[in-house]
């Protein structure tokens, strides 16, 4: 850990999680890997011409750090997408369920009439059939979205997504060899992995390269029992 | 946590503390960091705890006083709130940013909003003007220690979207306040370049609401 965007830069500013879609950009990933929805043309035009948006709203803002605007998450109810994103993706989770009663947490249940109530009733979650693992057929691709959202901006990017623990909150664990900690490995994985970007330390940035010599630029919020946290990584640039 | 971060040494690291933001509602009726502050900031790795403080009225701001001058951790205090549709005016924040800098040292403090605005929340104009006062306060706060201030380009007259008239005459004609302006950036504004007479503005041909409104008076 470094201070590699904030050194020398008092009273930095900057704008946290999720920035609001423009009206034109109506396409989501909807569990499909970033991959496979890159070949279509019109969410690769919305989602490059999206990134290149917030971006550029942040920088006229006068924002010191800009971030993506959590553009890769789906435009679902309430914000569903932000847990969800990587519980579309790990292996040994399946389905789309209403928590029961019995295993739904104390911290989800509001009475009917509330608006609270119809988000958390209305909210699905996958249970818990297997082992938590990375999927290389549905990655979560933190990396190249860094890359894509840095590529546009000569300003560092602050880059941020759930952490492992905030999923336990959500998650109906019916299987016994359920493990949080199954989940925090992911994360861990996500990270690690040589193919995520980073930048060369110089200025401005050069685009993101998969050898340059910086660590992993990631970053990822998390939940410690009832409190949700955001963990966000900023590159070296 | 801290297994979690491991392998990260390179990068900058925060950790924002939320208390929930399904469509900008509240979801905690009380809220405190009293407990956790001691975890984040002595036990684990990370290079910046950020804090919801503006939609909890920068309660507990003095909790972070026990860390001043004892922590090379920095703090990015919510200055403007995610689940309010009111943009904060760059005074207010300021305003705020002074109050935290009494607990807090100037190089140990990043201002930000409080979560996100996005996910059914707040329009993208409300977010923008939330963003530009977070930009334009920490610039007042800068100038008030001397020190270097970011450009905000969305704050600089010049390149104002729509400019208003100097006076009646002026009406229907483009490029009034750049004519005027001390230092015109480049490039020129596109009306002026657009104009068709060599950059000068002239009066516009096309009819104007205001004599419209005046012919039916």
């Amino acid at each position: 850990m470094a201070f590699t965007a904030t050194n020398n830069v008092p009273l930095a500013a900057t704008t946290t999680g999720s920035w609001p879609r423009p009206a034109w950009y109506t396409e989501s990933l909807w569990g499909r890997p970033l991959d496979t929805a890159m070949l279509d043309p019109i969410y690769r035009e919305q989602f490059g011409d999206a990134l290149a948006l917030v971006v550029s709203e942040q920088e006229r803002a006068g924002l010191d750090l800009v971030t993506c605007g959590d553009y890769f998450l789906d435009a679902d109810l309430a914000g569903r997408s932000w847990h969800h994103y990587p519980l579309q993706r790990w292996r040994g989770l399946a389905y789309d369920e209403l928590q029961p009663e019995g295993t739904r947490s104390e911290l989800l249940k509001y009475p009917p009439g509330t608006l609270l109530n119809e988000i958390y009733t209305s909210w699905r979650w996958p249970i818990v059939t297997g082992k938590i693992e990375h999927n290389p057929r549905n990655p979560l691709e933190y990396a190249k979205i860094y890359r894509m959202t840095q590529a546009r901006t000569r300003k560092p990017v602050k880059f941020g997504t759930v952490s492992g623990q905030v999923m336990a909150l959500f998650l109906d664990s019916h299987t016994r060899e359920y493990r949080i900690e199954d989940n925090k490995r992911q994360m861990i994985g996500t990270w690690r992995r040589p193919s995520i970007a980073s930048c060369e330390n110089s200025s401005p940035p050069a685009a993101a390269s998969s050898r340059s010599r910086s660590q992993p630029s990631i970053s990822s919020p998390a939940i410690t029992r009832r409190r949700p946290i955001r963990l966000t990584s900023l590159p070296k640039l | 946590m801290n297994h979690e971060l491991e392998g990260l040494e390179n990068a900058e690291v925060w950790i924002h503390t939320c208390w929930g933001n399904p469509m900008m509602q509240r979801v905690f009726e009380k809220t405190s960091y009293a407990n956790a502050l001691e975890i984040y900031l002595d036990r684990v790795k990370c290079d910046v705890l950020t804090l919801e403080m503006k939609d909890r009225a920068m309660a507990e701001l003095e909790l972070l006083g026990a860390w001043k001058g004892r922590t090379k951790k920095k703090f990015a205090i919510g200055v403007v709130s995610h689940r309010t549709l009111n943009a904060e005016t760059p005074a207010e924040v300021a305003g705020e940013i002074r109050k935290a800098l009494k607990y807090i040292d100037i190089e140990n403090l990043l201002v930000t909003s409080d979560c996100g605005f996005g996910r059914q929340g707040a329009n993208r104009m409300v977010a923008f003007y939330k963003a530009a006062a977070t930009a334009q306060g920490a610039n007042t706060v800068r100038r008030e220690h001397g020190l270097p201030e970011t450009y905000v380009p969305c704050a600089d007259p010049r390149l104002s979207q729509d400019l208003v008239p100097a006076t009646y005459e002026d009406v229907g004609r483009d490029g009034v306040r750049e004519r005027r302006a001390p230092e015109p950036l480049a490039p020129p504004p596109p009306a002026a370049r657009a104009s068709g007479n060599g950059g000068h503005p002239g009066p516009s041909p096309a009819p104007r609401f205001s004599e419209l409104m005046r012919d039916r008076r």
